[in-house]
């Protein structure tokens, strides 16, 4: 009997410590502070079964496609259009051209850390095929995001105006030193993803890469821009407006040295595509700027350097379907 | 007690199994009937006719014709040539999906093969012939059976194609495909699209594109091409004028639009020297369509006719 008692009280207390005990994948707290993360802005994923790899052309085509927005960016209605696109409109009928365009979603917060998440339903008819001798009719359907974002970074760098001195007094930082809090991404398809700083006499100089880590194209900010984002616009985005970023805000602690930075080109980096085919637009790639914040008179001291980006953003999705005409 | 137990696992154990075996599901299966270059297949019956006959005797021809491409054969026509001073066609036998016309010659349908139905129609066409007697001097006599079939017949080139409407632009506009050309082996008849050249020309309009299509057309088949419309005199021995051969019909649509052939009056001409013409969309595509995947259908109507032959041995009756 005793020992019996015995086992079940080691049994109760080896539960109570497992289940009292640091689980994994648990945040520590309701606050996430490390929303900004990860090189997703709009994600799209084709709805299983719609449309489905096959179906008859007695049956509407059902395109259901999940836009989860995984960055840190919200989305305000009418900064995100969604496209279907990639079949004969003589064949599918019914698809808006306009795109459709979506409402408030908002990207990672500290509230909400997987960003929000919205269905958009694109239903199509299908023509008669056997009146078109068509028996098999096999569409890549492409539905493509074209949306406005942006980039924020806050790495701490070190200020440090006098970095051969001589003299024996303490520094807090190094000027040469790596920024401090500054990942690869920062929950955009557009990341900074390197701060240098080399210290001189009363002259710091940065030097930022700014890369698309996402799997789409950048583009221009502004509703123009976006709007020749639409596969179906008759001009479609130039080469002269893709793989550009703007450069909104550099400041180091208060002082603003946007104006320092070059090259810009009106205010954008540009940023030099790496890899392109003929599908598909730019992809990847990186722009390099260089800034500089003059007369430094204090000694060396950390600071944030807050930059943000703005940018036009296209993803895309396909799915080959097949179409048959019914026996 | 125990009893009802051993009924509910026997039951529950039922009712797994059946979940598993009766799970088949799947998808109907849908063959693509238009490939190859076969149309109809023709072959004598074994023994009809023997290889040996004789003289003042009757025998049965058998010749079986099978379709075996996509397209219904509607009063095609089979005759049977014959040495006149040896043997003579008394009658087709009115077999089933056989219809007697003239003497020598014979009516036929035949169901081509179909989505739904991959397998195409058969029939056995019989004909009673007498020979006759063999000269004094002659001991026997090799005489050789031909039969012809002429029939209407058509292909259907049907693929995908990409169609892009930017490709003399400098923008970034997203393509779903490249535009590239097609072969094919064939379209379930003897007379098919063996390769399709895909450009794009530019319009007088600078916001349009003019897709061409080149086609590379081929008798694939062991018969020689003929006007549909004169299938009797080509299975007779009515005089026929050069029109009458290599003659096809074309029709090409892109999507829902029809496209402009470099053909007079659609009718395409399959000469050692001529294998190829062009289709345009002349009205143009808007580069609005940006680049897409539609269906290129080309229908070719011809008629056509085939042969096969056999020997037959006439001996004198000792």
């Amino acid at each position: 009997m005793r020992k019996i008692t015995l086992c079940l009280f080691v049994g109760i207390l080896l539960l109570l410590l497992v289940s009292c005990g640091p689980s994994r994948g648990r945040t520590t707290g309701l606050i996430n502070e490390d929303f900004r993360r990860g090189s997703n802005g709009l994600v799209l994923q084709m709805v299983q079964n719609n449309p489905p790899a096959r179906q008859f052309d007695d049956e509407p085509l059902n395109v259901l496609v999940e836009v989860h927005n995984d960055g840190a960016t919200d989305i305000v209605d009418g900064q995100a259009f969604i496209f279907l696109s990639g079949f004969d409109s003589s064949l599918i009928t019914g698809v808006s051209t306009f795109g459709e365009r979506v409402e408030d979603l908002e990207g990672r917060d500290i509230d909400l850390p997987e960003g929000a998440f919205t269905v958009v339903n694109f239903v199509a008819n299908v023509r008669d095929l056997r009146s078109r001798n068509i028996e098999q009719y096999e569409p890549n359907l492409l539905v493509t995001a074209c949306y406005e974002y942006e980039t924020i970074a806050n790495p701490e760098i070190c200020i440090d105006g006098d970095p051969y001195s001589i003299s024996q007094s303490q520094k807090v930082c190094r000027g040469d030193a790596s920024p401090k809090n500054l990942k690869g991404s920062q929950g955009g398809p557009v990341g900074v993803t390197r701060v240098k700083v080399e210290p001189s006499s009363g002259i710091t100089r940065i030097e930022m890469t700014v890369e698309n880590i996402g799997n789409g194209l950048a583009f221009k900010p502004g509703l123009n821009f976006l709007d020749r984002c639409n596969p179906y616009d008759i001009e479609g985005l130039d080469h002269n407006d893709i793989n550009l970023v703007r450069l909104d805000e550099l400041k180091i602690g208060t002082v603003d040295i946007r104006s320092s930075c070059k090259p810009l080109e009106n205010g954008h980096i540009r940023i030099k595509s790496d890899k392109s085919s003929a599908v598909g637009g730019g992809l990847r790639g990186s722009g390099i700027v260089r800034c500089e914040l003059r007369d430094i008179n204090q000694p060396a001291f950390t600071s944030p350097l807050r930059i943000q980006l703005s940018y036009g953003y296209r993803n895309s999705v396909s799915r080959d379907v097949s179409i048959i005409q019914i026996p | 007690m125990r009893l009802t137990s051993l009924f509910v696992i026997l039951g529950l154990a039922l009712l797994i199994l059946g979940c598993q075996i009766g799970g088949g599901g799947g998808q109907l299966t849908v063959s693509n009937v238009r490939k190859g270059t076969d149309g109809l297949k023709m072959e004598f019956i074994d023994e009809f006719p023997p290889k040996t006959v004789f003289e003042a005797s009757r025998i049965i021809l058998g010749v079986q014709l099978e379709n075996e491409g996509a397209t219904d054969i509607e009063s095609g026509i089979v005759t049977a040539s014959l040495e006149q001073d040896y043997m003579r066609l008394l009658q087709w036998n009115r077999d089933i999906g056989l219809r007697t016309s003239r003497v020598n010659t014979a009516v036929f349908d035949l169901d081509g093969k179909r989505i739904g139905n991959p397998v195409g129609g058969k029939l056995v066409a019989t004909a009673d012939i007498s020979t006759l007697v063999l000269e004094r001097q002659t001991e026997t006599h090799t005489s050789t059976i031909v039969v012809t079939a002429c029939y209407a017949y058509q292909s259907i080139f049907q693929d995908s194609v990409c169609i892009d409407t930017n490709i003399f632009g400098t923008d970034a506009r997203e393509k779903i495909c490249e535009v590239k050309d097609l072969s094919s082996g064939g379209q379930g008849g003897p007379v098919g699209i063996k390769k399709v050249e895909i450009s794009m020309l530019p319009h007088s309009d600078r916001e349009k594109v003019i897709p061409q299509f080149t086609f590379h057309i081929v008798n694939g088949g062991g018969g020689e091409i003929v006007d549909p419309g004169q299938l009797e005199s080509v299975c007779s021995s009515a005089a026929l004028d050069r029109d009458t051969f290599n003659k096809v019909k074309v029709n090409a649509v892109l999507g829902d639009q029809r496209l402009t052939c470099n053909l007079k009056e659609g009718e395409f001409f399959l000469l050692p020297k001529r294998k190829t013409f062009s289709c345009r969309l002349i009205e143009g595509l808007s580069k609005r369509r940006g680049s897409y995947i539609a269906p290129l259908i080309v229908t070719l109507d011809y008629g056509y006719t085939q042969s096969i032959s056999k020997k037959v041995e006439i001996r004198r009756i000792v």
